[in-house]
């Protein structure tokens, strides 16, 4: 698999060319125009260990499946005490675990709720809260699919 | 998975994140990289391992919880080995605030989430190869700072458009501008250049920055604190083909040691050629005064040298004259000033600051000094060889506490060469009073005696003033010598000397010229008759015994006389022509002065004619023997004869052995001489025999020289084996002054001369050193009275008298000691009569026989002449 990436830091954006012939793997889809998982930073992590000697994807992956839930149950217990800060702090390191694992949507969800827990209004905490969680059980089936299927 | 080792050159990242799979993944990033990693889930344990593990570089998370990645990189920056590894702080994709914030704590740079891993590698590989370039660099610059510090060397570097100087650190040191960045104005630079080698430094900037020329000097330098500082100046142009104004870079080192070393081996050089070519003390001190000063150019120095226990002044530097004379004549003790106390207790003595001690040195110095702003004070002794103290060297400064190690040293060297310096006068002088002066007497020798001479001479010139050189000449020294040898000599040498310094006065010079001969110059002579005064009292004063080793010497002596102008105009003239008349008041019997004249050049000329012609007279066969008949006077029957030596010379006929004899003794012709008398007497002797004639016995003179001469009496022997001559045949006739000579040794030659059989007469008995206790000691065979006593027989006089008693005396001597007496010089019927009257065995004389040659002595043979007879009844 080959890929090149192409970074403009300065814009802090990402534009990503892959090889979609080659891109073998099954994605499960959140919207019409965004994917559950990114093929191109899933590639990135692949591209640290070729060939998979090292397992990195599926240990990633197990760290990910493993630690989110606790991480979820933090908010839920924050968004009932009201605690932004909290919010803002655990949103803010889920946001960061989904960009490693390419769950870029999963990612953003979470940006939108840690903005509202740093701008302490959370209103639309509960159901972003609510679709970070959807979103997660998609995201870990999608994960787990793809480090059995590789 | 690379397993993190300290000894993988790609080097060791320290992973700081909260996220485990974050880490999973930067380690993964890392490693790929060639990197060990060592990880940290927060910022405290991120900071102990930092500690132990020292990493290259640090990989931070921003948010976690405790220490966040702010603080952690703040605390890791101010750790002493955190300072400058680089710090890469993983930020919020869009988090501009952080970004900011870790610049402010000090991250060297930052990345941005969601990471791309390939890109993050190369990130943390360059950032790190930046960093090595910048430690590097940093190191470089430091040990280049280092390398100027102990180099003392500094450079500058100068904007073609600007003026001003960046200077490095050890520029700044050098010319004591004061530590910092900025640039050095060029003003403030040239002004801590010494004046007088501004303007050279400056037309040599100005060359540099408007002509492109680079250039090199020595020049000095005049920090604001600080000696006096001499530089090595490199001026280069850096970029010379392009226009001016040029960029210019400068080196400048610290040459003081160096040069000052280089000062100090010149003027040790200095010095010890200065000693070496004997110059006078004072200029060579103040040379080392110089030195000391190259040295310490803000110090000052006294040399002084110790006199009978008091410091003198000797050499020192520009200070005020109160200071230097109030240690002039300063005595050395325990509680004066520092090189005083130096000097008494032979040690260095250092005073910080008098100010402070002012109560322990004498008040005196102590104030002057102060009042002078002067405050420190070192004083070393003078040493020499032996270890004697012949002076201080003194270091005064104007601020306290200013002496080091390093003056001690210098000062300590200084002393040295001061010893060096004092030691080589004292042995000129020696060397210089050596060469001047007799040292068996102490009196000026010829050297001396010469200079004073010329001095004399000019000085009449100028005042039309009279000299008179007046040359003594011992008589009957060399008898002394020869016979009491020469430690006697030596001795009466000496007192001799002392006895003429006393007739002489201080302002005529007295000399001795060699052996036994004396010159005083008389100065400034008003009358002539002062002159023959003098050498009268001189003459009086000689002819008084001495007393040598409890024995009483008598000798006398003849003067010889020139005046200048009259009797010479320069002073080898006068010394020739005084010699000359010295020569014939000896001629004339010694004991009196002769002022020279014209016809004395002509005897001292014939005299060293006969001096020349003896030494070929041998070889020319010019000798011939005479023989004079002895009687004995009751019968005045022959008895034997004497040998007479007689030198028929082709030019001069013939000339008497009282002529040549001396001088044949002088010139140690003698020993050839004698020995061809010896043996032609010897010869004669048993040619008569082996004639027929009856034998008798014949007398040969043998000179005192001759005696003593080492193998003699081998010789009578050999001489009488080889011309079979029967020892009993031969008589030696020594005279008087032999027996003078060591009495054991004469008596020890006497015997074995007897012991071969061979008779000894003493010659020209009672003349002079007579001594009657050597006759009982002495083995002798026959006393000749000396022709004096005869002579006086006739005369009508005390003398008469008196010889006629001691005439009778000899005679009962003789018997009593049972040897023959022989009366010398029986010229009258009337000496013959009483001769004859009193008893005296047996006469020589023209009386009685002449001295003849050898075939007269046969006719008077053939005659009837039968000397057994006289054997017989003798």
């Amino acid at each position: 698999m080959e890929m090149l990436a192409l970074v403009d830091e300065q814009e802090g954006v990402f534009r990503m060319h892959s090889d979609h012939s080659n891109g073998g793997a099954a994605l499960a889809r959140a919207g019409e125009n965004s994917p559950l998982l990114d093929t191109g930073k899933l590639d990135s992590l692949r591209s640290l260990d070729p060939g998979g000697k090292a397992g990195l994807l599926k240990r990633v992956v197990g760290i990910f499946v493993e630690k989110t839930p606790p991480l979820l149950e933090q908010m839920r217990a924050a968004l009932e005490n009201g605690d932004a800060e909290e919010i803002f702090r655990t949103a803010h390191s889920l946001k960061s675990s989904c960009a490693t694992v390419g769950a870029l949507a999963l990612s953003e969800t979470c940006r939108r709720l840690e903005l509202a827990g740093r701008q302490g209004s959370l209103g639309d905490a509960p159901e972003l809260l609510r679709s970070i969680q959807a979103q997660f059980h998609q995201v870990c089936e999608a994960l787990i699919r793809l480090i059995e299927g590789s | 998975m690379q397993s993190p080792s300290l000894e993988n050159p790609g080097g060791l990242v320290l992973i700081v994140d909260d996220d485990a799979a974050m880490r999973l993944l930067l380690r993964a990033s890392i490693e790929r990289g060639g990197f060990d990693v060592v990880e940290a889930s927060g910022g405290e344990e991120a900071v102990g391992l930092f500690t132990r593990n020292k990493p290259d570089a640090v990989l931070l998370d921003v948010v976690m919880p405790g220490l966040d990645g702010f603080e952690t990189c703040a605390i890791l920056r101010s750790h002493p080995a955190g300072k400058h590894v680089p710090i890469l702080m993983v930020t919020g994709v869009d988090d501009v605030d952080s970004v900011s914030r870790a610049y402010e704590v000090g991250a060297t740079d930052f990345v941005s989430k969601p990471i791309n891993w390939l890109v993050l590698t190369e990130r943390v590989r360059y950032m790190l190869r930046a960093s090595r370039g910048n430690e590097e660099l940093r190191q470089s610059r430091s040990s280049l700072e280092q390398a100027q510090q102990i180099a003392r060397l500094g450079s500058w570097e100068m904007k073609p458009t600007e003026s001003s100087l960046a200077c490095s650190q050890e520029t700044r040191r050098i010319c004591g501008l004061g530590d910092g960045e900025p640039p050095v104005g060029l003003d403030d630079f040239l002004s801590r250049v010494h004046p007088d080698d501004r303007q050279a430094v400056e037309r040599a900037l100005e060359d540099a920055v408007h002509r492109g020329k680079s250039s090199r000097m020595d020049h000095r330098v005049v920090p604001l604190q600080g000696a006096l500082t001499v530089v090595h100046h490199r001026i280069q142009v850096m970029d010379v083909d392009g226009d001016p104004p040029y960029r210019v870079t400068g080196a400048i080192q610290d040459i003081t040691e160096r040069k000052q070393s280089e000062q100090l081996e010149i003027d040790r050089n200095s010095v010890l050629e200065m000693v070496i070519g004997s110059d006078p003390l004072e200029v060579i001190l103040a040379r080392l005064v110089k030195l000391v000063e190259n040295q310490r150019p803000q110090a000052s120095c006294i040399i002084s040298l110790l006199r009978d226990g008091q410091l003198v002044h000797g050499a020192a530097s520009a200070m005020p004259e109160a200071l230097l004379e109030c240690l002039n004549e300063q005595a050395v003790g325990a509680e004066g000033s520092p090189p005083s106390m130096a000097a008494y207790f032979g040690d260095a003595v250092a005073t910080t600051d008098m100010q402070i001690k002012k109560s322990s040195f004498e008040a005196d110095f102590t104030r002057r000094a102060l009042s002078h702003g002067l405050r420190a004070c070192l004083a070393v002794p003078v040493f020499s060889g032996k270890g004697q103290v012949l002076g201080t060297v003194t270091l005064l400064s104007s601020e306290p506490h200013a002496h080091k190690r390093s003056d001690h040293r210098l000062l300590e060297m200084t002393a040295k060469l001061a010893a060096i310096s004092i030691e080589q006068r004292s042995l000129t002088e020696r060397l210089a009073h050596l060469a001047h002066h007799d040292t068996l007497t102490g009196l000026p020798n010829r050297l001396l005696a010469s200079d004073r001479l010329d001095g004399a001479l000019a000085r009449c010139n100028r005042h039309s003033e009279k000299t008179a050189l007046v040359y003594i000449d011992l008589d009957r020294f060399k008898h002394v010598n020869d016979s009491l040898g020469h430690l006697t000599g030596d001795l009466l040498l000496r007192q001799v000397a002392d006895r003429l310094k006393g007739y002489t006065r201080k302002s005529d010079t007295l000399a001795r010229m060699g052996g036994d001969e004396f010159l005083v110059i008389l100065n400034r002579i008003v009358d002539i008759s002062d002159v023959s005064k003098a050498a009268q009292r001189i003459l009086n004063a000689l002819v008084t015994p001495f007393s040598i080793e409890g024995r009483l010497l008598y000798i006398g002596a003849s003067i010889g006389i020139s005046v200048f102008p009259d009797q010479g105009l320069d002073a080898t003239e006068l010394q020739r022509n005084a010699d000359i008349a010295m020569y014939s008041a000896k001629n004339e019997g010694g004991n009196r002065y002769r002022y020279y004249t014209e016809e004395m050049n002509a005897l001292v000329i014939e005299r060293l004619e006969i001096e020349n012609d003896l030494r070929k007279a041998l070889e020319r066969n010019e000798f011939e023997l005479f023989f004079q008949p002895q009687f004995q006077l009751s019968s005045r029957d022959v008895y034997g004869v004497e040998a007479l030596l007689r030198w028929n010379h082709p030019e001069l006929g013939r000339i008497p052995p009282a002529r040549f004899i001396p001088i044949a003794e002088e010139t140690g012709l003698i020993i050839p001489l004698g020995s061809w008398v010896l043996r032609t007497a010897c010869e004669q002797n048993r040619t008569w025999q082996d004639a027929g004639y009856s034998p008798f016995r014949i007398a040969v003179n043998v000179s005192a020289l001759q005696v003593v001469h080492p193998g003699f009496v081998d010789e009578v022997a050999a001489v009488l084996q080889e011309t079979g001559l029967d020892p009993r045949w031969l008589e030696l006739e020594i005279t008087e002054s032999v027996l003078m000579r060591d009495m054991s040794v004469v008596a020890r030659l006497l015997q074995e001369i007897r012991r071969l059989g061979v008779s000894v007469a003493i010659d020209d008995f009672g003349n002079g050193y007579s001594s009657m206790s050597y006759l009982q000691r002495l083995p002798v065979d026959c006393l000749k009275v000396d022709q004096s006593f005869i002579r006086e027989i006739e005369q009508l006089s005390e003398l008469s008298t008196r010889s006629r008693t001691l005439l009778r005396t000899f005679v009962s001597l003789a018997a009593s000691l049972g040897v023959r007496l022989l009366a010398e010089g029986v010229e009258s019927d009337e000496q013959f009569k009483f001769l004859n009257e009193i008893g005296c065995e047996m006469g020589q004389g023209f009386l009685l026989g002449v001295p003849m040659p050898a075939n007269e002595i046969e006719m008077l043979c053939s005659q009837g002449w039968d000397p057994e007879s006289c054997h017989r009844s003798a």
